[in-house]
């Protein structure tokens, strides 16, 4: 008998064509795979900054997209991440997600929403099974979700109401309690949650959730013609001495600390042609002392950097072809950083800061480089170590792995719902489904 | 100038004053009938009667005499109740004069000492008497036996009391000429008595009736402290301080303490005074008619002249030291006037004193409940200062009695360019001091230093309206190392802090229901200071909980206000139902609870209080069956952990160590438990009378609680699974706090006289 297929509505807390962030992509990338697939009926709700564009409702439309939905929920509480506008999740939210009938809601962050969210789902749609995806630490850590410390963007590595308290002086202790209590609270209505790493899987593990409520999905990347090696490098005719950044310019992305690291390499070892392409954008938005530092480093390393500025996705191709390695100098943990599944896509080796999700990306010595993170002269050695080493680039991009792509990733996160789904069809029915079968 | 007073027979002065003698008759005297010894005397008509004259017969001496013998009806007293314990009675016979030891009672055994006025005068003899009833005179007062040659005599008493004010008029009548030196015979002795309203009254009735004109009051005024300044003429005064009578709508007693000065414009035999007059309650200076005076050849009055001047409190001690110069008097009565003259007058003369004396105020904190906290220093090389007071309208308070010096190494450089300093110095650096008092109005306050000799001068003070917190950064900032601020604390916070907690008067300004259903048997109780910022995740916090049982939040109505729409709205959201309590006067959560309490409506509490919050949904459940098994006097109390693990409340285990559950699960009984977060019977824990108490920190506040319930008979038990987390606000009095937690908990009476009453 064919089964009905399964209903699954995805929430975001941003569409990727409004907000090109990791998660948007991420999330709206799984739905696209939702849709190709005929067992799969997908539903993707993401919010939107702004008063909403209709009278009478917080929800619009997203031309092209006939099954995307945009909510004007309004913010979010910026510490607790509880809704501050409870109307737009109840008089809209709600009913359009009865309409949908979902077996699944799967949230991507509780961003946008509102982490209280959870339980009122729960009660509005006690059969459906809720998953929550994390994105990076945002539950443990009032910083951004980064786990770095405020100012100082030290890694932090245990979060506690002391520590927290001393990122934000202004915030007692106590209410850092209140705040992990009550989103441990609200996550508590979620049947289950994946996270796309391992590492940010154990730090939420470690800081109170589940982990047998816990899965491990990598995020699926949609599928696109690795772009070319540069051929005198593939060749071995030349040296690969051209690194691309490729992200955001802020300071928990490391470029200042890459800057650095290239102007650190003394010009003997400064091959000829060797050249570091920073495609990012929003240096705009960071505070001006960081402003002031990026810009003052671009200028020390003059014709070493090319600074290409913001690129769409589709430019991302020629982008690589350009470059022979990837850097992703992140002083933050990271989780499973999109820019090293395009890098590995197009088949060039990652020179990565050794830790949290980017160390478990990136093998050393296999498809990449590890360096210490925020030490620019640990950097500058890696740099200089991948343009000097013979036979090093070959053997690395020969051993990476291609990434998990979207279909892939979307059938394990189907496969994922209906195990959910028959575990707890099976504990409803160790409950009382079976007593009414008897009694029918 | 008004010299003359008119001549007034003493006789038609008793009769003539009807605003006096309102003041014993009519209403007065029925209520005294009320009192239970007036009752015994309207009551029992046999035992009033009285023996007297020739007829007399003697109290027999033998003991087994039970009864004074009744005696002819023509000798009888007439007698009425000036209060419940003091009647006056007249007799138209010899009874003795003076001082004059009697028996009263039904057997007589009762020996007290009346006064008696008697006359003999054409009319025939009389007697009028001031008879103390005595403290357990069983019966009635039905006879009065006093003592002669021959031993006893024994005057029944008339059955029937009779207003005072007939007495009076009977009295004067029988006297005549003689009364007036009656009237003030008994007057004076009344003076001698208690002090109660009453005898007051009569006694200005018969001081009134007593007093021959003796000069004019042609200025008056009421000091700050209460008592009177009076300035005019006399003839003779006493030198030495007298008592006298203040004639107003509520006559005072008090002492004349007067100096005498010439005035050019006075005859002979008169001469000016100034004086200070001390009365036994308020006397409104516009309101006094007359001020009678005790002297050695009987009463004086001073009229209050039609135009006299009544003088401001502030220049009452300027009227007297204009005069203190050509003044003249006994020394007592000199250095009393003086005394006044040197009164704060609402301008600082501590600055104008030529001796070498600085002082200084640092900080002044005038605190709810009278309470006073200052600072500051004293420079005094040549040690002139003989004390420092503090005062504020009639109260007052010394100092240096009871202040912590302190060093202030910055006083002495900061003096050396003083010219009137001359460069003197201390020995040492402890010019500093903390001082406090207690029963302080909030204005009008100052700082007085006397000087022996040299007067007293004064400084006004700027108290700044402070709180407990405010206290706390005083002694905090004041006392920088820690061994000398726990004293501190002791000597001078504690006490502080009962007047504080005294003053508070928290009270429920509303209540609001949302969904709620009063009557459930459970309810959790959320107490909020005015931060509200965690209101909303900690009502979403109970939305999780599966019982959802109903939720009272108690707060301060303004916030709590402000926030109902986001409250109404959360509530919907997550179908919670809440009872909001609007509370006044109160600062912390854990005040509010106590407030809260009230309306909650259930048998059972779950106490959240705004710093607590539980581990994991369901804990506030366990709490509650666990509370429900336990029985109804039972209260049950979760793990209490700080944020950082380590154990704030565990049963017996130490405090801060980190917490070691392992293997202890369950319900646990203990001795008693910390009533920080625990679940309790409402009864009980409003019978305890909730969070109050001078204890400034949860735990402590806690922990007080707790112990309160089980000397209440509250059984304490812990539930050792269930976990809250606790965490204390940072202050930077904190240290301060703790020290007067530590110091209040190691009290021996800590559960009764020091915390918490019933609210």
């Amino acid at each position: 008998m064919k089964r009905p297929p399964l209903r699954v509505a995805v929430l975001a807390h941003g569409h990727p064509r409004l907000s090109a962030g990791g998660a948007e992509i991420a999330s709206h990338a799984l739905h696209r795979a939702f849709t190709a697939m005929p067992e799969v009926e997908s539903l993707f709700v993401a919010c939107a900054a702004g008063p909403p564009p209709h009278d009478g409702t917080a929800l619009a439309g997203l031309k092209g997209e006939p099954r995307d939905l945009l909510l004007h929920a309004g913010p979010v509480d910026g510490f607790t991440i509880a809704a501050s506008d409870h109307d737009a999740l109840e008089a809209d939210l709600l009913p359009a997600l009865a309409d949908f009938r979902p077996d699944v809601v799967h949230l991507h962050h509780v961003f946008g929403f509102g982490a209280d969210l959870l339980p009122r789902l729960r009660r509005a749609l006690p059969e459906a099974v809720i998953v929550v995806t994390f994105h990076e630490y945002a539950a443990l850590c009032r910083s951004d979700g980064q786990m770095v410390k405020a100012g100082t963007l030290d890694l932090c590595h245990q979060p506690s109401p002391a520590a927290c308290h001393g990122c934000f002086p202004h915030e007692p202790a106590g209410r850092f309690v209140v705040r992990e209590r009550f989103l441990k609270a609200m996550l508590g209505a979620a049947d289950h949650f994946v996270s796309p790493s391992r590492f940010l899987k154990d730090r939420h593990v470690a800081w109170g959730l589940d982990p047998d409520r816990f899965s491990v999905l990598p995020n699926g990347l949609a599928g696109a013609d690795p772009a070319p090696h540069r051929p005198e490098v593939a060749a071995g005719t030349a040296r690969p001495v051209r690194f691309g950044f490729f992200g955001q310019l802020n300071p928990y992305k490391g470029i200042d600390v890459l800057l650095e690291a290239v102007a650190r390499i003394p010009q003997a070892h400064w091959p000829e042609g060797a050249c570091l392409l920073v495609a990012g954008c929003h240096l705009e938005k960071q505070r001006p002392a960081f402003q002031a530092r990026v810009e003052a480093l671009l200028a020390a390393a003059g014709p070493r950097v090319r600074l290409h500025g913001p690129y769409r996705n589709e430019d991302l191709p020629a982008l690589m072809a350009t470059v022979d390695w990837v850097v992703v100098p992140s002083v933050w943990w990271e989780n499973a950083p999109v820019v090293i599944q395009e890098a590995f896509l197009h088949r060039r080796p990652v020179i990565g800061s050794g830790l949290g999700g980017i160390a478990e990306a990136v093998r050393p010595g296999v498809d990449g480089l590890h360096a210490r993170p925020g030490d620019a002269d640990a950097l500058a050695a890696a740099l200089r170590h991948a343009m000097d080493a013979d036979g090093l680039w070959a053997r690395l991009a020969a051993g990476i792995r291609p990434p998990v792509a979207a279909e892939a990733a979307a059938r394990r996160h189907v496969d994922l719902y209906r195990d959910i789904l028959a575990r707890k069809a099976g504990s409803a029915l160790g409950d009382d489904t079976l007593a009414r079968a008897a009694e029918g | 100038m008004a010299a003359d007073t008119p001549e007034t027979d003493s006789a038609k002065r008793l009769v003539a004053a009807p605003d006096a003698m309102r003041l014993i008759a009519g209403p007065d005297a029925k209520r005294l009938a009320a009192e239970p010894d007036a009752k015994r005397l309207v009551a029992a008509p046999d035992a009033m009667r009285l023996v007297a004259g020739p007829d007399a017969k003697r109290l027999p001496a033998e003991p087994d005499a039970k009864r004074l013998p009744a005696g002819p009806d023509a000798m009888r007293l007439v007698a009425g109740l000036v209060d419940r314990r003091l009647v006056l009675a007249f007799g138209r016979h010899p009874v003795g004069d003076g001082a004059t030891p009697v028996r009263v009672g039904a057997d007589g055994a009762h020996l007290v000492e009346a006064d008696i006025a008697g006359w003999s005068g054409p009319d025939g003899a009389g007697a009028l008497i001031l008879l103390p009833i005595p403290r357990g005179l069983r019966g009635s007062l039905s006879a009065v036996a006093v003592d002669g040659e021959g031993g006893p005599v024994v005057h029944p008493v008339q059955p029937k009391a009779v207003p005072v004010e007939a007495v009076l008029k009977s009295a004067a009548a029988a006297a005549g000429a003689a009364f007036p030196t009656v009237a003030g015979r008994l007057a004076s002795a009344l003076l001698k008595l208690e002090p109660f309203p009453d005898r007051t009254r009569l006694a200005a009735v018969l001081a009134h009736a007593a007093a021959t004109p003796g000069g004019l009051v042609e200025a008056i005024g009421r000091f700050a402290a209460g008592d009177l300044m009076v300035k005019g003429w006399a003839g003779d005064l006493p030198g030495e301080p007298a008592p006298v009578v203040v004639l107003a709508p509520e006559p005072r007693r008090g002492r004349l303490a007067a100096v005498r000065f010439p005035r050019a414009d006075l005859p002979e035999g008169r001469r000016g005074y100034a004086g200070v007059l001390a009365v036994d309650g308020p006397v409104e200076a516009a309101a006094a008619t007359a001020v009678l005076v005790e002297t050695a050849s009987g009463w004086r009055a001073l009229d209050l002249y039609r135009d006299r001047l009544v003088v401001e409190p502030d220049a009452c001690p300027g009227h007297l030291a204009a005069h203190l110069a050509e003044a003249s008097g006994p020394p007592e009565t000199a250095a009393a006037v003086r005394a006044a003259a040197c009164r704060f007058a609402g301008r600082d003369t501590l600055s104008e004193v030529a001796l070498p004396v600085r002082l200084g105020v640092d900080r002044c904190l005038a605190l709810p409940g009278g309470g006073l906290a200052l600072c500051g220093w004293l420079f005094d090389p040549e040690r002139r200062v003989r004390a420092v007071m503090v005062g504020g309208g009639p109260a007052g308070a010394r100092l240096d009695d009871r202040w912590t010096r302190i060093a202030r190494p910055d006083v002495r450089p900061a003096l050396r360019a003083d010219p009137g300093l001359d460069g003197r110095s201390e020995p040492d650096a402890l010019q500093g001091f903390l001082a406090h008092a207690t029963g302080l109005p909030a204005g009008g306050l100052h700082i007085s230093v006397d000087l022996g000799p040299d007067g007293v001068v004064h400084r006004p003070l700027d108290a700044r309206p402070g709180d407990r917190d405010a206290l706390h950064d005083l002694l905090d900032a004041t006392f920088p190392l820690p061994a000398a601020a726990a004293a501190a604390v002791e000597r001078h916070l504690l006490p502080l802090l009962d007047g504080l907690e005294a003053a508070r008067a928290p009270s429920i300004a509303g209540v609001e229901d949302i969904g709620f259903q009063p009557g459930a048997r459970t309810a959790v109780l959320m107490g909020f200071g005015p931060d509200l910022a965690d209101l909303l995740p900690r009502l979403a916090i109970q939305a999780v909980d599966p019982d959802r049982t109903g939720i009272v939040v108690a707060a301060p109505a303004r916030a709590l206000r402000a926030a109902v729409p986001e409250i109404r709205r959360l509530a919907a959201f997550h179908d919670l139902k809440v009872r909001l309590v609007f509370c006044d006067d109160v600062a912390v959560g854990l005040d509010a609870m106590t407030l809260g309490a009230r309306e909650a409506g259930a048998d059972w509490l779950a106490l959240v209080p705004d710093h607590v919050v539980p581990a994991a949904p369901g804990t506030i459940r366990a709490l509650l069956a666990a509370a429900r098994a336990a029985g109804p006097d039972a209260a049950v109390a979760p793990t209490l952990l700080h944020d950082d693990g380590t154990v704030r409340w565990a049963g017996p285990a130490r405090k801060g160590r980190p917490a070691q559950l392992m293997g202890l699960k369950g319900r646990i009984a203990v001795e008693m438990l910390s009533a920080e977060c625990c679940v309790v019977p409402r009864q009980a824990f409003l019978a305890a009378g909730g969070y109050r108490g001078p204890l400034t920190g949860r735990a402590g506040r806690g922990e007080a609680l707790g112990r309160r319930l089980a000397a209440a008979g509250v059984r304490s038990f812990w539930l050792a699974d269930a976990i809250a987390i606790a965490t204390d606000p940072p202050r930077p009095a904190e240290r301060i706090a703790r020290l007067a937690d530590r110091l209040l908990l190691a009290s021996p009476v800590p559960t009764s006289a020091r915390e918490g009453r019933a609210a």
